[in-house]
Parts: C-alpha cells; structure tokens; sequence
C-alpha cells in the first residue's frame, strides 16, 4: 500500500486521533470481556442461549476493528515518517 | 430468563458498565466516520480507496452491530433486574441489613442534596443522644417522666385504628434503620419499639401527617423534588424527630420506590396502592387523639 502524496501538517492530527481510536477500541475489548466473563456463568435461559451465540460475532467485529484501524494507524505513521524525512532531504 | 448467584448490585454495576461501553462503542465509530472523512481528503491512491471501501462496507456496519449487541445486552440486564427485584420481593427476600443499608445510603444522599437539611435532622438525634445517655437511666427523675407519658401513650392509643400500621414491613424497616438505632436505648426503655414503632414519633404532629402524606403521593407520583419540598417542611415546621422519621421514611422510598411497592404489606393497606394513602391512611392517622400528639411531643421534643 502506497501513500500518493501526503499533507505532513494535515494528517498529523489525524493519526493522533485514529491512535486515540485504537487504544479506546482496545479498552473496550477488556472492559466488555470482562463483564461478559462476568455473566457468561450464572445467565440462564433462551435469552442468554441467544445472546452467547451472538457473543462470538461482536468480539470478532470489535477485534477485527481493531486489527484494522492498528494496521491503518501503522501504516500512516510510517508513511508519514518516511515522507517526513524525504522531505527533511531537501 | 436469570441471573445465578449474582445479586442485584452486582447485576446493576454490569448494567452501567456495559452501557458505558455502548455508549463509548457509538462515540468511537462517530468520531472514527469523522477521521476516514479527512482521510478521504488527504490521502489519495489505490490503497486510500480500498481503506475506505472496508470501512464503509466492512468495519463501520460490524462496530454498530457490537453497538447493537451491547444495548441489547444492557437492556437485558436492566429487565432482570426488574425481575430479580420482584422475585426477592416476592421471597421475602428484603434483609433488615439490606434495608438498613439502603436506609444509610438514601439519607447519605439526602444530605448531600441540601445542606440546610442537617441541622433538624442532627438536633434530634443528638437530643435523644443525650436524653438516653446523660440523662435517662432507671430511677432517675427523667426515666420516671419518660415511663409516665408512655403510659399515658399506651392508655390513650391502646384502641386507636393507627397501630395497625405498627405491622407494616417499610415502618419495620425503618425502625432498624440506623438513624434510629441511635436512640436504641431511649426506645427500648420506654417500650416505644415494642407499642408504637416509629410511626408513633411520625404521628408527634398533625401537620407532619399532612406534609408527609403529600410527600408519599409525590413519590408514588414519581415527584422526587416535589416529595423532598414536602419533606422539608416536616423539617423546617416540625423538625425534631418527626422531621428526621418522615424524611427518613420517605427518602426510602423515594430511592428505592421500585422496591418499596412490592413490599409485602400483609393486612396493611399499601399506601403505594390506588387510593390508599388518601383513604385509609390519612383518616387513621388523623382519628389519633390530639393529646397523643402532645404526648410524644412533650416526652421528646420539648
């Protein structure tokens, strides 16, 4: 994946905030796995039958998100660097 | 559906929790939305449309589907909780620690509310403070005083139709509560726990009836200020212990008036119910004799 082209200034604050992004998805893996831990032994009956089997899924989705954003976060950082020191070059 | 061996505070501390996160999942994919639409503007290229086209097509739709489950969740909870409630109501499941701590807690809050609140609240108990600790032992000049008016209480109110209400499970409650066992020893003396229960020290004044019985249709009513405003006047034209009982009484169940209308209220009329506050409750109060009033007043406030 190539960056075409970068604004250093403008998507500075940009990275900051997907960084921001990451850690709070990350928080909320931990907190939401924890308070489903939590009910995972003691909840009975149809709902919580539905509701474990959905389970699954929205970790999956929050961890996804989370894989994603990090790799885009990654990626623009070191896009960023890179284009920061060519431009330093000249 | 049920929750084992989770008690409702711990079902209500993973209620807050999870709507915490709910709420922080639909901020984070508002703000993240935000940040792709920059990006959109600063980054262009074959991997800047492919970036965009997983988050609107893949990332974006699963997040507000975790939302989903979460909210689903939260609401879950909250309706079991709701359940639990009335299934520990309908058990008998209500603890005299459980109430005296919720007792603790309501007039912790009321405190916190309005300062100007303490000062009626904290005369009368240190007054019965001091009357069963420096002044009120057996054989003294005072326990003599004491144990005359409530003789006299016993004589007046032996037939009156406002002991029933000694029966009730919330004036039960109230009577362990902890501002009331401050004056454990005054009300053991004198028998006051075993005749009349707190709702004799409600009843010191007519007045009190009326402020608190508009505070109870308040609470029924949901109108927590309103009740306070009631109870302030208690307070403020009682104060003394009439003041600290009927705002201790009410403040219960205004914080917990989910719980205190399934209260199992027995042959007791609940004054939660319909119309029997107005009907019932208030016309046995006021059938109390005058010089009952007097009485208590005189034994305790003045």
């Amino acid at each position: 994946m190539a960056m075409e082209g970068m604004d250093l200034e403008a998507v500075s604050p940009v990275i900051s905030t997907l960084g921001n992004a990451v850690n709070e998805l990350e928080t909320l893996i931990g907190s939401t796995t924890q308070a489903y831990h939590t009910i995972e032994g003691s909840w009975t009956g149809p709902d919580a039958n539905q509701f474990h089997s959905q389970w699954p899924s929205f970790t999956t989705a929050l961890n996804q998100a989370h894989n994603d954003l990090s790799q885009l976060h990654q990626h623009l950082q070191s896009n960023y660097t890179a284009q920061q020191s060519a431009s330093n070059q000249y | 559906m049920s929750f084992e061996g989770m008690d409702v505070e711990q079902l209500q501390g993973l209620a807050k929790q999870i709507d915490a996160d709910a709420q922080a999942l639909d901020k984070l994919v508002i703000s993240l939305t935000g940040v792709v639409g920059t990006l959109t503007l600063l980054w262009n290229g074959p991997a800047a449309a492919a970036f965009e086209q997983d988050w609107q097509a893949k990332n974006r739709p699963a997040l507000l589907a975790a939302y989903d489950i979460l909210t689903t969740l939260h609401t879950h909870l909250v309706n079991n909780i709701s359940q639990q409630i009335s299934a520990s109501a309908a058990e008998g499941g209500w603890t005299v620690g459980r109430v005296v701590a919720d007792v603790r807690e309501g007039w912790d809050k009321w405190q916190d509310i309005d300062g100007r609140w303490v000062s009626p609240i904290q005369i009368p108990v240190g007054l019965i403070h001091d009357l069963s600790g420096k002044h009120y032992s057996p054989g003294t000049e005072a326990y003599e005083e004491y144990s005359k008016a409530w003789n006299k209480l016993i004589q007046l109110d032996h037939d009156g139709s406002f002991l029933k209400y000694h029966e009730s499970s919330v004036l039960r409650y109230v009577h362990d509560a902890s501002f009331v066992q401050k004056a454990d020893k005054i009300l053991v003396d004198t028998h006051i726990a075993d005749f009349l229960g707190p709702v004799g020290m409600i009843l010191a004044a007519p007045d009190a009836i009326v402020n608190t019985g508009e505070a109870i249709v308040d609470v029924k009513d949901h109108h927590y200020n309103s009740a306070i405003q009631h109870l302030g006047n208690v307070a403020e034209d009682e104060g003394g212990v009439v003041g600290l009982l009927a705002g201790g009484t009410t403040r219960l169940l205004a914080d917990d008036y989910e719980l205190g209308k399934q209260i199992q209220w027995g042959q007791v009329p609940n004054p939660f119910s319909g119309n029997n506050w107005q009907a019932d409750w208030v016309p046995s109060l006021e059938a109390v004799p005058m010089e009952t009033f007097d009485t208590v007043k005189d034994a305790f406030l003045e």
